[in-house]
């Protein structure tokens, strides 16, 4: 039954949304707890489960697909993790109007069906539709923090953005569905033929995807929804969301157009080299922490989309374990993020200073996660870039490489200007050691040693590597 | 006339009050207006469904996106008090740019189009009733069937509606205490009585 | 008089129906690019939506007139919609219930780059 981590999380959804109603505000605590048990038991039915197919093939989970639902299960819990402190009120500085647990649960495990059935879908309709159900809910998160008009405001742009990128994708899909003659993404597969028609699809689905990945030039959201939204929805956003679009640039570029992915590469290229470029230089003046991330997490897209420049099929298990290790590293940096915020309210870059003297476990964590982010060895952001540069270098792309090269040291620039802030800018005077609670300090320590350990024991890579290196020549061949 | 020349007579007429009315949509300095042309646009697009065999799709068209989605987007107009509102004109080099855009995207599109084999029409003839095809597929479980996004779609609606009043809603329910979770401060300043009389919900708002 | 019309290439084929929705498509593009108020972009974008349904349905019109595969796919974009002005629209009443504006020149707060106490 290859659908139950599926079912779990919507059963999930739907015993919170349910519980919500007769729990007293002070027991909806629970709804926490409920939903961690609900994504743990998915986590563990989708490990349990075998691959296989549903529906004469229109829903079917392969190597990849489970990998994917590993990424967007483990970035939920860890959203959760990071949320429950904010939405339970165990926190010194208030967010303004956030609230409704039991919703935004409900909310949250929505978006979270909706990625999982994506990267199972088989045909045009269950894509678009799984797409649409992965991103709409986020426009309310956005906007969650009710009376805020930063949030709303956040809430309104991403709606704006959100609707124009799926409307581009639509019509891309509407083509590809008109030159094929089907919805099955296989029969499209095996119908199209490089024409003008199909580059025009193309660059209409890119488009769409572009905004999801937020790939430049289709970022301009970013840094407004992430200085404007809760940062739990942020955290989830600059994961789960992109992990969405490249589930969905999968789908498209190698499960749909796998036999021409090769000729698609200085299009790539260009893409992802203007992506790393503008989010690194751009990330170096930020002042807030939050649009300071969303820059950093642009330029760690146009990493990522280096993995599909690959001859060979190394690329598949390159880019999964990136994402696995940018989920580790982003998440810790978050949860780091989300702890001074509860704690003190501040969000500006100038305001960690002396974050090291007041709480040196956390200020350890958030520099071993940003040198991660940044790619030092031995993290695992360090491994996972290795493995990215080597495939846009066999594939003949070394200029690209030298761009990717220039940008890591730019970020290892900006990430140290955090690092200097926390270890050697003076305290401030008041400043006394800030309690943290259990859920963070757990979040934080597990995600920074996971970021440790994923690049020090290759055998995590290994394993993704043997199951789905052969994937792609299956598909195509 | 022959029925040929009755249909192609009407796809221009429709396509051309469609366009007028699409223009209405982007350019009606009145927001109003606007919502007006637009739901004219999506009932000429009925039209255009029925002309494509798919009367059943022509009938949802109508029920759903004029009779719901333009109702919405009224209310909203109206709740956004921008009834009377005179949208400012945009800057000629807004308005450059955009026709720009447009017109470069539909030269693009129509070149490709008009170079474009879609191969030939196929000949078949489309099933006596729509509607009921369109069930069957919906509920199809087989591999062409659509079973799937019908119950994902169905989530989608449930998690649009959870977020949308989530969203939307003004206060607390009475049930629910002003001293709980994370409600507080923003929540206070919402319910005009209280916040003279509130100094630490003012405060915190301030 | 057919016979001049088709004889015209004007006998609406797939192409005439495709460039129809391009049009509709661009004239949304227009409308997304200029508008100011919220609301009227988001009215452009269900231009846009409703020009890729028809698209859909087109292509199944002229390539597949057996199935209903397109008319599927336009029924969920239509379903999607209602989905996408349910929480758009939310947002808009909640945002213009603190900042009293839904003007996207006017929306800038998150660009201030203020110090917070």
């Amino acid at each position: 039954m290859c659908m139950l981590p599926e079912l779990i999380v919507v059963a999930t959804a739907l015993t919170v949304l349910v519980a919500d109603l007769f729990l007293s505000e002070r027991r909806r605590v629970v709804l926490a707890l409920l939903t961690l048990v609900g994504l743990a038991a998915a986590l563990a039915a989708l490990l349990a489960a075998p691959a296989g197919s549903l529906f004469g093939g229109r829903f079917s989970v392969d190597e990849v697909a489970i990998w994917f639902k590993v990424v967007f299960l483990l970035a939920s819990f860890l959203t959760v993790c990071l949320s429950l402190d904010q939405l339970d009120g165990r926190v010194k500085v208030r967010v303004r109007g956030i609230g409704l647990r039991g919703e935004y649960y409900a909310v949250l495990l929505s978006t979270l069906v909706g990625a999982m059935f994506l990267v199972s879908a088989r045909d045009l309709v269950t894509l678009y539709v799984s797409l649409e159900l992965a991103t709409i809910p986020l426009f309310a998160l956005a906007a969650w923090k009710r009376s805020d008009a930063g949030s709303q405001e956040a809430g309104l742009k991403y709606v704006v953005m959100g609707a124009l990128a799926s409307a581009f994708l639509l019509y891309g899909f509407s083509l590809l569905f008109g030159l094929a003659g089907s919805t099955d993404l296989a029969a499209i597969a095996a119908a199209v033929r490089p024409s003008p028609a199909l580059f025009l699809a193309l660059a209409l689905v890119t488009t769409g995807i572009g905004f999801k990945l937020t790939l430049v030039p289709f970022h301009m959201w970013a840094g407004d929804v992430y200085e404007g939204a809760p940062l739990p929805v942020i955290a989830y956003l600059s994961v789960a969301s992109k992990a969405v679009g490249l589930a969905v640039m999968f789908q498209i570029f190698y499960r749909v157009l796998g036999h021409m992915v090769k000729d698609l590469g200085p299009l790539l290229a260009f893409l992802a080299a203007a992506t790393m470029t503008l989010g690194n230089t751009v990330a170096i003046v930020q002042r807030s922490i939050k649009r300071f991330m969303a820059f950093s997490a642009i330029s760690q897209a146009g990493y990522i989309v280096m993995g599909f420049l690959g001859p060979d099929a190394g690329g598949v298990p390159a880019m999964l374990f990136y994402m696995l290790a940018y989920v580790a590293a982003n998440m810790a940096v978050f949860g780091v993020i989300i702890f001074y915020a509860n704690a003190t309210g501040r969000e500006r870059i100038e305001e960690y200073r002396g974050l090291a003297r007041t709480n040196p476990l956390l200020a350890l964590a958030m520099m071993l996660a940003l040198f991660s982010l940044a790619g030092i060895p031995p993290l695992s952001g360090f491994v996972g870039k290795f493995f990215l540069f080597s495939i846009a270098s066999k594939a003949g792309f070394h200029w690209l490489v030298a761009v990717a090269a220039v940008n890591s040291t730019i970020s290892l620039y900006y990430y140290l200007r955090i690092v200097r802030q926390m270890y050697i800018e003076p305290v401030y005077p008041e400043a006394a050691r800030l309690p943290v609670t259990p859920t963070l300090a757990a979040t934080v320590a597990v995600t920074t040693v996971a970021s440790l350990v994923l690049g020090l024991v290759p055998v995590f890579y290994e394993v993704i590597h043997n199951q789905t290196i052969e994937w792609l020549a299956k598909l195509v061949g | 006339m022959s029925e040929g020349a009755v249909e192609t007579i009407l796809f221009y007429a429709i396509a051309a009050m469609s366009l007028f009315f699409a223009i209405a949509t982007v350019t009606a300095r009145r927001l109003l207006r606007a919502a007006v042309a637009l739901m004219f646009v999506l009932v000429l697009s009925a039209g255009f469904y029925v002309m494509l065999a798919a009367e059943f799709l022509a009938g949802v068209q109508v029920l759903v996106y004029v009779g719901g989605i333009v109702v919405v987007i009224v209310f909203v107009i109206m709740l956004t008090s921008s009834v009377d509102l005179l949208e400012e004109r945009p800057p000629l080099l807004r308005k450059a740019l955009g026709a720009l855009a447009a017109i470069g995207f539909f030269g693009t599109t129509a070149a490709v189009y008009l170079t474009t084999d879609f191969g030939a029409a196929a000949d078949a003839a489309p099933p006596a009733e729509s509607a009921r095809a369109i069930g069957a597929a919906l509920l199809d479980y087989g591999p062409h069937g659509y079973v799937v996004p019908f119950e994902v779609i169905s989530l989608l609606l449930l998690a649009a509606l959870v977020g949308g009043i989530a969203v939307a809603r003004r206060s607390p329910p009475p049930s629910q205490p002003l001293t709980s979770g994370g409600d507080l401060p923003g929540e206070v300043s919402f319910t005009p009585p209280k916040r003279q009389n509130d100094p630490e919900g003012g405060a915190s708002h301030a | 008089m057919p016979d001049i019309l088709a004889g015209l290439g004007l006998a609406p084929g797939i192409v005439h129906w495709m460039v129809l929705t391009a049009a509709l498509f661009a004239v949304g593009l227009y409308g997304i690019l200029t508008r100011r108020s919220a609301v009227g972009v988001l009215m452009a974008v269900e231009l846009l939506l409703n020009s890729a349904a028809l698209s859909f349905v087109v292509f199944n019109h002229f390539r597949m007139p057996a199935l209903v595969d397109g008319q599927v796919m336009a029924v969920f974009v239509i379903a999607v919609a209602a989905a996408e002005v349910v929480v758009g629209m939310a947002v808009f009443v909640a945002l213009y219930r603190v900042s009293h504006t839904v003007d996207l020149n006017r929306l800038d707060r998150l660009k201030n780059d203020e110090v917070k106490p």
